[in-house]
């Protein structure tokens, strides 16, 4: 399997420049459609909010819903990008340079999408800043030993650093888009580019400060759904009080996101012409991420059920019992066959690079993976240790209204993204091709 | 694909190999003491102190066996080419396998006494912690926690997975062997061609066992974290037998290939020249080994924090009891005793965690032969200790801390176990290639070749 193929320095340029700014009529209406599903989700949040929490399916023992569902799903998604740029980059990982810019883009976008959930969870908007300590009049602060406000501190870490992460790692690219444009799209950006020459004092400074953020990056990729995962494990809940929480999460994070990856990718590289930058190697090695974290997630879930039944505890062997059998059976099972079964067909090396089974598969993992928070966070509330308390939930229209909203956000950010900015990186890109040789076609 | 080492001399060297005398004196020595501290403790009664230390020797050197398997398989599956030049000691590590279990199945037949689970217990008073919670656990498992399954099940899942790893390694012995034999013609080892067959062409047969490691390497791996994890829960966690967490298991085989990975650099930072490898065992190689072993010891403590965290938030007895004994002085609580494992567990914490990540921090440290031997000489004795205080902490509670039986019984037999281990690993050794010689990722990958520069003459 081939790596890069960029024909030549100026192609690497030209390839990846060209599809800046002119949006097609399918991207106009990609963006029109994702525009509008905003929309959706803010003429939903203003009923939550005119009419009240009433408006949402949560009850008095499912109290999370689907509201926490889908933000730690989208925590999740923002996984893979900071692993991408941040550990592949320590590990000395090529294949990691045709996907990093868009994976670190997703990253962010996926964080700002996690970060919409507790304010529309909160009902009350206009109190959000509660969630930050500040200092006030009344002594009054967060509650700082609720595993909710180390994810407050978590994830705005998280975003603060991939978000600069993010932008260092544009710099050089910024400069090469300033270069091949005038007047005032070359102003903008040449002050995103902070002005930047490529001299070698700049290359010293900008090589030792990529390094020390992919360094201090890499920790995170661990922690932040480390500490997602103990919203859940802190508590004696259960189906929620396991130790394994941790690097299960960390590692179904992970699934998630490269799937998410392929899934924006394929099509993405496909469309821009970009098969010389982006192709059967990086699906390949991303593909192999998912089976090696679907195996990951494989044995947690296998674990859980061994020592659920290990245990004697009597409710926590019935809420696994009742995951597979009760009324939520179906979300568990999909779960099962999403997550542990779906990718199965990769271990066959020809599926890793047919594009219709990795967008299949991919998105059959997007669904998995929504499912198994969906199988934590409902089953565990709507079924605990008093059977006066059970009560079933379903989400209302408005909150699928606010689901589909969110996946609208996410992916208007993400167009805007790809018409902006160069979303193959194309100064890293050019460290893998031949350098132009004196005389030769190319330097001319 | 930057040129192919010569790998002439490797070859060359294997014939006149043998066991140095003083790898022979010292791995005699160590069994030797083994087998003496087993006795003195069995002489003088203290059968949980003689058992119990076996369980930790066996536990120990289990992971340091399996470890380096996995981590042979973990190259193979990546397609690294960096570690290449420690595969084949990596995969030697499981010569020891055999014996393993043999001292498992003895364990198991004579030392299931240990476990307070056990009708016939040789613990007095049944267990230290029956109460309250143990009656209720050992009543509602009489299948999983009775002697036959326990042993049937041991032994069953170590033969499997033993026998997975074993044709993981005969797969990539073989073109090496084929080449090798093809090199020395009469002078190679007549047991050779057992393994070799008729087969002369060592390239068609790297490229078939270039595909054969992936796929049997995906079985090892699978079976290991299975057998591994049931290893963990039966023969540590039922020590306890009321208690439980479900990340025990991943907790134990990951820190087995930390311990893997610290013996294997030990190893060939010391026997370089005996297995004439020393030119490939290059700084950058040393150095990259350093940073896994940061990595693992970051994972350690990661999976240590992240176990603790969630049971002492809890504050459920059934889960708390486990680390309090170990974890804090309990005079007022425990009638029995002071329940002084607290100490062990904060050296375990320094020597484990705090000491190797301080160190390894350093890129100096990673490329210099002695420290990063003392640093992974740290790390083999603090996971010797976790492991002593996970086994020791269920069946004593003593009035005071026992650093005497800790040192003289615990110590001791594990030395012995790891003399074995040793002395198996190097017979292996002395008897192959030292290195994969047919493998075609023994060159150096063109990425890496600004990495290797460094270790060029006048690079430093």
């Amino acid at each position: 399997m081939e790596a890069i193929r960029p024909p030549s320095f100026p192609a690497a340029n030209r390839d990846i420049i060209r599809v800046l700014f002119k949006p097609s009529a399918l991207y106009l209406a990609s963006l029109g459609l994702s525009i509008s599903l905003v929309g959706v989700l803010g003429m939903a949040l203003l009923i939550q909010t005119w009419w009240g929490m009433g408006m949402a399916g949560q009850n008095n023992a499912s109290f999370w819903g689907t509201y926490i569902v889908t933000f730690v799903f989208w925590v999740g998604i923002g996984h893979a990008g900071t692993l991408i740029s941040a550990i592949l980059f320590l590990v000395r990982s090529k294949w990691r340079t045709g996907v990093y810019r868009a994976s670190e883009a997703m990253t962010v976008f996926a964080v700002m999408t996690a970060g919409l959930f507790p304010v529309l969870h909160l009902g009350r908007l206009w109190q959000v800043y509660w969630f930050f300590p500040y200092p006030n009049q009344r002594y009054l602060w967060v509650n700082f030993k609720s595993p909710l406000m180390w994810d407050v501190f978590a994830i705005s870490t998280y975003l603060t650093v991939s978000t600069v992460f993010f932008f260092i790692g544009l710099i050089p690219d910024f400069a090469i888009v300033r270069d091949h444009n005038k007047g005032l799209i070359a102003k903008i950006y040449n002050l995103a580019a902070f002005g930047w020459r490529g001299t070698n004092r700049q290359w010293h400074h900008y090589m030792a400060a990529y390094g020390f953020f992919a360094a201090f990056a890499a920790p995170l990729v661990l922690s932040v759904h480390s500490v997602v995962s103990w919203d859940f494990a802190m508590a004696v809940t259960a189906g929620w009080h396991s130790t394994i929480f941790p690097p299960y999460f960390v590692a179904g994070a992970i699934f998630s996101g490269c799937a998410m990856v392929i899934t924006l990718l394929l099509p993405m590289s496909y469309l821009f012409g970009w098969k010389d930058y982006v192709n059967e190697w990086h699906y390949d090695a991303l593909a192999k991420m998912c089976l090696l974290t679907s195996a990951i997630l494989t044995y947690a879930y296998a674990m859980e059920y061994f020592i659920g039944w290990y245990s004697q505890n009597p409710h926590e062997w019935e809420i696994f019992r009742w995951r597979a059998v009760g009324e939520y059976a179906w979300a568990f099972w999909l779960m099962v066959f999403c997550n542990c079964v779906a990718p199965l067909p990769w271990y066959i090396p020809k599926l890793r690079t047919n594009p219709w089974v990795l967008w299949t598969i991919a998105g059959l993992i997007n669904v998995g993976m929504w499912m198994e928070r969906f199988n934590i966070v409902v089953s565990s509330t709507a079924h605990s240790f008093d059977p006066a308390m059970w009560r079933m939930y379903a989400p209302t229209l408005l909150e699928v209204c606010i689901l589909l909203g969110s996946a609208g956000w996410f992916f208007m950010w993400f167009l805007l993204f790809a018409k902006t900015m160069p979303a193959v990186a194309i100064t890293e890109i050019k460290e893998q091709i031949e350098p132009p040789l004196k005389g030769s076609l190319e330097a001319k | 694909m930057s040129p192919a080492p010569d790998m002439n001399p490797v070859i060359d060297a294997v014939p006149n190999r043998t066991l140095p005398m003083p790898l022979l004196a010292g791995t005699g020595a160590a069994i030797l003491i083994g087998i003496g501290a087993f006795g003195f403790a069995a002489g003088t009664g203290q059968w949980e102190w003689a058992w119990g230390a076996v369980l930790v020797g066996l536990v120990f050197s289990l992971g340091l066996s399996m470890g380096g398997v996995i981590f042979a398989v973990i190259l193979s599956l990546s397609k690294a080419h960096w570690g290449r030049p420690v595969k084949r000691v990596a995969e030697a590590f499981g010569a020891y396998l055999p014996v393993g279990w043999v001292l498992l199945l003895a364990f198991l037949l004579l030392g299931n006494g240990l476990y307070p689970w056990n009708p016939e217990t040789f613990i007095a008073g049944g267990a230290v912690d029956l109460e309250p919670h143990s009656d209720f656990s050992i009543r509602t498992k009489p299948i999983w926690l009775s002697l036959p399954f326990f042993i049937g099940r041991q032994l069953g899942g170590t033969l499997l997975l033993f026998g997975l790893a074993h044709a993981f390694i005969y797969t990539s012995l073989r073109p090496d062997l084929i080449r090798a034999s093809a090199r020395l013609g009469d002078k190679a080892p007549g047991w050779w061609s057992m393994i070799t067959g008729s087969s002369t062409d060592w390239q068609a047969e790297m490229a078939k066992s270039e595909k054969r490691q992936q796929a049997i390497g995906i079985l090892v791996a699978v079976c290991y974290s299975l057998i591994f994890s049931m290893l963990a829960f039966d023969l540590i966690m039922s020590l306890s037998p009321w208690w439980y967490t479900n990340m025990f298991g991943a907790w134990f085989f990951v820190s087995s290939v930390w311990i893997s990975l610290a013996m294997l650099t030990i190893y060939v930072l010391i026997a370089k020249e005996w297995l004439g490898i020393s030119s490939f065992i290059t700084r950058s190689v040393t150095h990259d080994l350093g940073k896994l072993l940061l990595a693992f010891c970051m994972f350690w403590a990661y999976t240590t924090f992240a176990q603790i965290l969630p049971i002492w938030y809890g504050q459920m007895p059934e889960e708390t009891d486990f680390f309090l004994v170990r974890m804090f002085e309990l005079t007022d609580t425990i009638p029995a005793g002071d329940a002084p494992w607290y100490v062990l567990t904060q050296i375990v914490g320094v020597m484990c965690f705090l000491l190797p990540f301080t160190a390894l921090l350093s890129r100096g440290i990673k490329k210099m032969k002695w420290p990063l031997i003392s640093v992974c000489t740290i790390i083999l004795i603090g996971i010797f200790l976790e492991r002593s205080l996970l086994v020791y902490g269920s069946v004593h509670l003593e009035k005071s801390f026992p650093i005497i039986n800790l040192i003289v019984i615990g110590g001791g037999v594990t030395i012995g176990f790891v003399g074995l281990f040793l002395l198996a690993v190097s017979a292996a050794l002395a008897a192959v290639p030292a290195l994969n010689v047919a493998d075609p990722k023994m060159a150096p990958h063109p990425w890496d070749a600004h990495i290797h520069s460094l270790d060029a003459p006048g690079a430093h």
